[in-house]
């Protein structure tokens, strides 16, 4: 089986501000149109995969449900494998893989390979969404000269891409690929984008064996939107409101710049050493920066523009109020990020000077001290893999496969000084500790092996850790195929071990914040089998079971690693049961399948951490113990009408739910105490948030002789429910409202999004000149009926007022783009 | 492979097209220019006139378009002023509330500011007249409610900074009971906190409550100084000595108050003023008087000076009535003394229930005591005007008699001693004392 799947990414691993901060942020799968969160999601790129694929249901989703953030099973993201030439390319810190690493790189990394659900793979286990495999070596590339332009009106205007795959002699393989997208500003406000990408491939091939590298890089800079309340939304008019940006000398400035350039090599060698034995190694290595900008301050208010103070729902008096409203209505500077006035605010600052500067006695440094400055949160990875796969048939009709790998990973989680605005300095100590510790001088401290610090631009501060952690396992795999019956089952066991290392010695945690922690191991086994009944060549049943256990991911296991490390009491595997079972329609004419599904998971961990504005410091919301049933049916059927003439439907009807009760830890940043320890989180029969539960697509797709074709859909989506804050469901903070009054149902019910409609239109046509020359054209119209108003997710504020006002805090929403476009000519030579 | 080479340069060359494409992403920003410039404004009305307005009420809204200007003499830096700005002109000073924290950024002290008044409210805050942008109902009452962040820039104008600061000298604290000088910025010079006070923070830091402190001139007039616990010298020590000390006058129903800006605006660098400024303030009824650096001793017999209060005051009492013991020496010494410059001996008594022919209260001075051998010592009495039956005009007990000002030898310090003699038979006077005062 073959399938194509899209990622969003949202790189956003920490989103600050009342915003949730969540690994699982990391928004899968399947889409096409939404360029919000991130790229890769493009109609070039799909028809190129829809041929390839087979898949009625995955390619009707792949192509229609991404617009509402559609989860496959509502699963995610980290439930599927990736490897690309045999790698595994999944970050070891957050299990998520993030396919902006060879973002633009479009044209080699067509061949894919992927196993939906539980089915069996060559390469790998995989996970309980399957696995995917694309082959980006030269020799299986197209030998080709091509050169597309593209421009589209989402988060980037225009995109070169080009790939030179010429012929060698002597088996020698060459491919080279680069691009460039870029936007000045994208479709939301202030959101720039620039970014290029580099590809070089060489193989050799030598008998029965060969050896390719690959190297590569996606450097990525763009400026972010961010999910806003509805009241900003309707201040400013438009449901593309972005507080991020501000004017600074009348152009548009953005504070939340993502910066990622993680480039990857990887050597992999093919060897059949028999007809029906045959060998794959791989080794792969990764590194480089990932980075996201935010607006920090210390002795000066938030600059943030949307601030919950800053806004007419804050005030008390209702003229006020609305002359608020029409000030912010009619001013758009009030609407937005003020650098006139940090710069201003850290230029006319009296001299400061701070004595025993950088640890050292009677070192004073006198200057500018900023109030406000720029920070970049980065992750900066190293990631080295090695991985094995054996296969071996046996009277053809039994295959072995096995495999072994080992996977390290070094992560230096820290935050870099970006830019002082105007200021000299900046001083690494938490100012708002001072309040908290009067007697303790050294608690403001934020690494007391080097006090009174002196920051400038380049700098860490705040807090630097290494997260460290190594994998290794091995699996086998037995598939059996006879005449009416297919029977295979897998097996997989590996251990986890992972330890963070503090290069801060952390005033507030002087015990327990620098140097190498206690390390965490964790011992994993997984199996799954099935059997696919033949009716006869074009009708199939087919049932899956599976059981794993997973790891929990280092991303969760710390109560707040940026300052100390301690890890989650009770920390413990998540476990999985899963089974699937359907039928398969393969003829000409008609393609169907239904299938239906019942997953189970266990112990699962969510940590989410955002900045809280009146303790001026990170909290951190652990919940433990989380348990979930995901169960539902996959129906698609694809039907020709007339010749060239095809009807389309697919419809994903689930119900994906939390079935227990869960427990929270809550931490903060900058204090010793937990605030909350092992509180029963009431969220037993809440719904999983970000995905419809529903989603129904249909369409027609014409295919001409004539060389060209077109697709038009329409899509309906239904039981999308909001993130929501577990702290909200808890006694401790129900406590102040009265039990069963509106406020208390509005502060524990979850919202349900409204159910949305898109239309979107598709086409294509090529050329062929002489003989030896190429014209492509591609055209894609989304959500073609502009609907503006379709909220495809968001999240309650983790900040719950003291006093139970459920909107003081209001929700946070994202909406879809309204009616977008996106055209490619591309020539080939 | 000379084909291939050909075809790797035309790439090469083509990628370089793309980077040389017209494709820049502009993402270099020069600093934004420095604010502070002119204001297009005209002041219209003084402190004084807008003040005026109020005419008594608790609250009212200024519909007339005026135009105030003034400089900024308190910002919210240290934070002992929360959500206010307070501003002066040549007639008076004037309390604005904002609605945001860190307005020093913003308006600093120095700056020139425009308000424009049209609109906004005014409000008498248990005496202080306060101006903001609306009214809110703080749980039934109606407040007064600072000027939104997002509505300043159509309110407040902020000019030229590092202006010159209006300030008020006061060479007494009797001077700042002047309702006219409210929300300036006033000096008041020759004063000291008050001895009891020394040493204390100014506020407290712990549970961020606000305090207030005595603050005494050399004549022993008082004035509060009152900081809030949020202040970030809250935690800091309140020094001994004397001098001038600078903040924005107020006014908390009928209690002048001043607050200071921040460790800057105290000056008390010079020897105390009064050495001495002892009340009693803080004793409870019929305990025996134990205060930092004084000292009791009983050269004969047992009885003690005790604490005693009627009313409001209290006072320090000692008697030979219905006593212990049967004959009394009781001494009453103050701590160490600084006689580096004159100083004056200043204190009140009363005498009450007198035996006839008994005087019962001698005053010594002495420059040789160690702090701890009284016997040893060498003291000579004072010629104070002490209470006595003669004082008495009804009734058993005198009216507040005061010492006046008994000067004192000069030299490097010293100890003063209240001593008792009596017994319990027929010497048995009460004496009490109150507003021992041992000053410049």
């Amino acid at each position: 089986m073959l399938f194509c799947a899209f990622y969003i990414q949202a790189q956003d691993e920490e989103e600050v501000a009342d915003t949730i901060v969540t690994p699982s942020n990391n928004i899968p799968i399947l889409t096409l149109s939404e360029t919000e969160l991130e790229d890769e999601n493009e109609f070039e790129n799909v028809s190129g995969l829809l041929t390839a694929s087979r898949d009625v249901f995955s390619n009707a989703a792949a192509f229609n449900f991404g617009v509402a953030r559609f989860r496959i099973r509502g699963y995610d993201n980290n439930t599927t494998d990736i490897f690309v030439n045999g790698a595994n390319m999944s970050d070891l810190e957050t299990g998520s893989t993030y396919w902006s690493s060879w973002g633009g790189l479009n044209d080699v990394f067509r061949n894919q390979e992927t196993s939906l659900g539980l089915s069996p793979s060559n390469f790998a286990f995989g996970g309980i969404n399957g696995s995917t495999n694309i082959d980006i070596g030269a020799s299986s590339q197209r030998k080709q000269r091509r050169i597309a332009y593209a421009s589209s009106n989402r988060s980037y205007m225009h995109r070169i891409m080009g790939v030179y795959t010429p012929k060698l002699k002597n088996d020698w393989f060459l491919t080279l690929s680069g691009s460039r997208r870029w936007a000045q500003e994208g479709y939301i406000e202030g959101t720039f984008y620039d970014a290029y990408s580099y590809f070089l491939g060489v193989e050799k091939k030598f008998g029965n064996q060969s050896l390719a590298l690959n190297i590569m890089g996606a450097p990525n800079k763009r400026g972010t939107g961010s999910a806003a309340i509805q009241e900003m939304y309707d201040i400013a008019g438009t449901n593309y409101y972005n507080p991020n940006w501000g004017y600074q000398n009348g152009k548009k400035r953005n504070a939340r710049v993502s910066n990622t350039h993680q480039p990857i090599g990887i050597l992999q060698h093919k060897w059949d050493i028999k007809n029906d034995l045959n060998l794959s190694t791989s080794l792969s290595f990764q590194a480089g920066r990932n980075g996201k900008t935010r607006l920090d301050w210390t002795d000066a208010r938030d600059p943030r523009p949307d601030y919950y103070r800053y806004l007419p729902s804050y005030v008390e008096d209702p003229a006020t109020a609305q002359q608020l409203w029409n000030a912010m209505a009619n001013d758009e500077n009030l609407r937005q990020v003020d650098w006139a006035y940090m710069y201003n605010a850290n230029k006319f600052e009296e001299l400061t000077s701070i004595e025993n500067a950088n640890g050292i006695d009677g070192n004073t440094v006198t200057g500018l001290r900023a109030k406000y400055v720029v920070q970049e949160t980065r992750y900066d990875k190293k990631r080295a893999d090695f991985n094995m796969v054996l296969n071996k048939v046996y009277n053809d009709n039994i295959t072995i496969n096995a495999g072994g790998f080992y996977r390290w990973q070094q992560t230096h989680n820290h935050a870099v000084l970006n830019d002082l605005l105007g200021a000299d300095f900046f001083v690494d100590i938490d100012r708002f500790t001072e309040r908290d510790f009067p007697d303790d001088p050294f608690a403001l401290q934020n690494d007391i092996n080097n006090p009174n610090r002196i920051v400038n631009e380049g700098d860490s501060y705040g807090y630097s850790y290494n997260a460290n952690i190594q994998k290794a396992g091995i699996w086998v795999q037995q598939q059996l195929n006879l005449d009416r019956v297919d029977l295979f089952a897998s097996f997989s066991g590996g251990m986890t071990q992972y330890w963070r290392k503090g290069n801060y010695r952390n005033g507030r945690f002087p015990e327990n914040s620098y140097g190498v922690s206690e390390k965490q191991n964790f011992l994993d086994i997984a199996a799954k089998t099935g059997i696919t009944y033949k009716i006869n060549g074009r009708n199939y049943l087919f049932a899956n079971a599976g059981y794993m256990q997973r790891p929990p991911n280092y991303r969760e296991s710390y109560l707040s690693p940026r300052t100390r490390d301690q890890v989650v009491p009770g920390l413990t595997s998540e476990k999985i049961a899963t089974t699937e079972g359907g039928y398969y329609l393969k003829s000409p004419y008609f393609k169907a399948r239904i299938t239906g599904y019942y997953t189970q998971f266990r112990d699962k961990i969510n940590t989410i951490s955002f900045y809280h504005d009146a303790l001026q410091s990170f909290v951190n919301y652990t919940v433990t113990g989380i348990d979930q049933q995901h169960f539902g049916l996959e129906v698609a059927g694809d039907v020709q009408i007339v010749t060239g003439l095809n009807f389309i439907a697919a419809a994903a009807i689930g119900q994906y739910t939390y079935n227990d009760r869960a427990s929270a830890f809550t931490t903060q940043d900058n204090d010793a105490s937990v605030l909350v320890e092992n509180e029963t989180v009431y969220q037993k029969n809440f719904y999983i948030p970000g995905t419809p539960q529903q989603a129904f697509t249909a369409g027609l797709r014409y295919n001409s002789p004539k060389f060209w074709f077109a697709n038009v859909n329409v899509s309906f989506f239904n039981e999308m429910y909001l993130d929501f804050n577990p702290n909200r469901r808890t006694a401790s903070a129900l406590a102040p409202v009265e039990y069963g009054s509106e406020d208390w149902t509005n502060a524990v019910n979850q919202e349900r999004l409204d159910s949305q409609m898109t239309m979107d239109l598709f086409g294509g046509k090529s050329w062929r000149i002489n003989r030896d020359y190429f014209i492509y054209l591609t055209v894609g119209v989304s959500n073609v009926l502009n609907n503006r108003n379709f909220i495809t997710g968001g999240f309650e504020q983790l900040r719950f007022d003291d006093e139970g006002v459920v909107n003081r805090f209001p929700n946070r929403y994202y909406y879809a783009y309204g009616i977008n476009y996106f055209a490619q000519v591309a020539f080939r030579f | 492979m000379k084909k291939i080479i050909f075809n790797s340069f035309l790439f090469s060359i083509l990628s370089l097209s793309i980077l040389i494409f017209p494709s820049c992403v502009d993402q270099d920003f020069d600093e934004p220019p420095a604010d502070g410039g002119t204001v297009d404004l005209v002041a219209n009305a003084t402190v004084l006139q807008v003040k005026a307005l109020l005419d008594g009420a608790s609250f009212m809204q200024i519909s007339d378009d005026l135009i105030l200007e003034g400089i900024v003499t308190a910002d919210d830096q240290s934070g002992n002023f929360y959500k206010k700005v307070i501003i002066e002109d040549a007639t008076g000073g004037l309390e604005v509330l904002v609605n945001f924290t860190e307005s020093y950024n913003d308006y600093p002290v120095g700056r020139q500011l425009f308000v424009k008044c049209q609109g906004l409210f005014l409000q008498e805050y248990a005496g202080t007249i306060q101006i903001g942008g609306s009214i809110y109902d703080d749980g039934g009452d109606p407040r007064l409610a600072g000027i939104e962040e997002n509505l300043a820039s159509e309110i407040l104008f902020a000019g030229a900074r590092n202006q010159t600061v209006p300030n008020t000298t006061l060479t007494s604290v009797i001077e700042a009971y002047d309702n006219s000088l409210l929300s300036r910025l006033v000096t008041i010079e020759n004063v000291e906190f008050t001895s009891s006070e020394v040493g204390l923070t100014y506020a407290d830091n712990v549970n961020l409550f606000s305090v207030n402190r005595n603050l005494v001139d050399c004549n022993g007039n008082s004035i509060i100084v009152r900081t809030s616990g949020y202040a970030d010298f809250a935690g800091e020590v309140i020094p001994n000595g004397s001098g001038s000390l600078t903040g924005i006058l107020s006014v908390f129903n009928g209690d002048y108050q001043l607050f200071i800006r921040d460790l800057n605006d105290v000056n008390l660098n010079d020897a105390r003023c009064c050495e001495v400024n002892e009340s009693f303030s803080t004793g409870l009824s019929g305990d025996m008087i134990e205060l930092s650096g004084w000292r009791q001793y009983q050269a004969v017999g047992t009885e003690v000076w005790t604490y005693q209060s009627f009313g409001n005051e209290v006072v320090a009492k000692i008697q030979g009535f219905s006593a212990n013991s049967n004959n009394i020496e009781s001494w009453l010494i103050t701590p160490s003394l600084d006689l580096s410059v004159p100083r004056k001996l200043r204190f009140e008594s009363i005498i009450g229930y007198p035996s006839s022919g008994h005087t019962p209260l001698t005053v010594y001075v002495s420059q040789d005591y160690d702090g701890s051998n009284v016997e040893a010592a060498t003291w000579t009495s004072l010629d104070a005007n002490i209470a006595s039956s003669a004082d008495i005009t009804s009734g058993n007990w005198s009216p507040n008699v005061p010492s006046g000002d008994v000067a004192l030898p000069t030299g490097t310090s010293g100890y003063i001693a209240f001593v008792y003699t009596g017994n319990n038979s027929n010497q048995t006077s009460t004496i009490e004392l109150d507003n021992i005062q041992i000053c410049k």
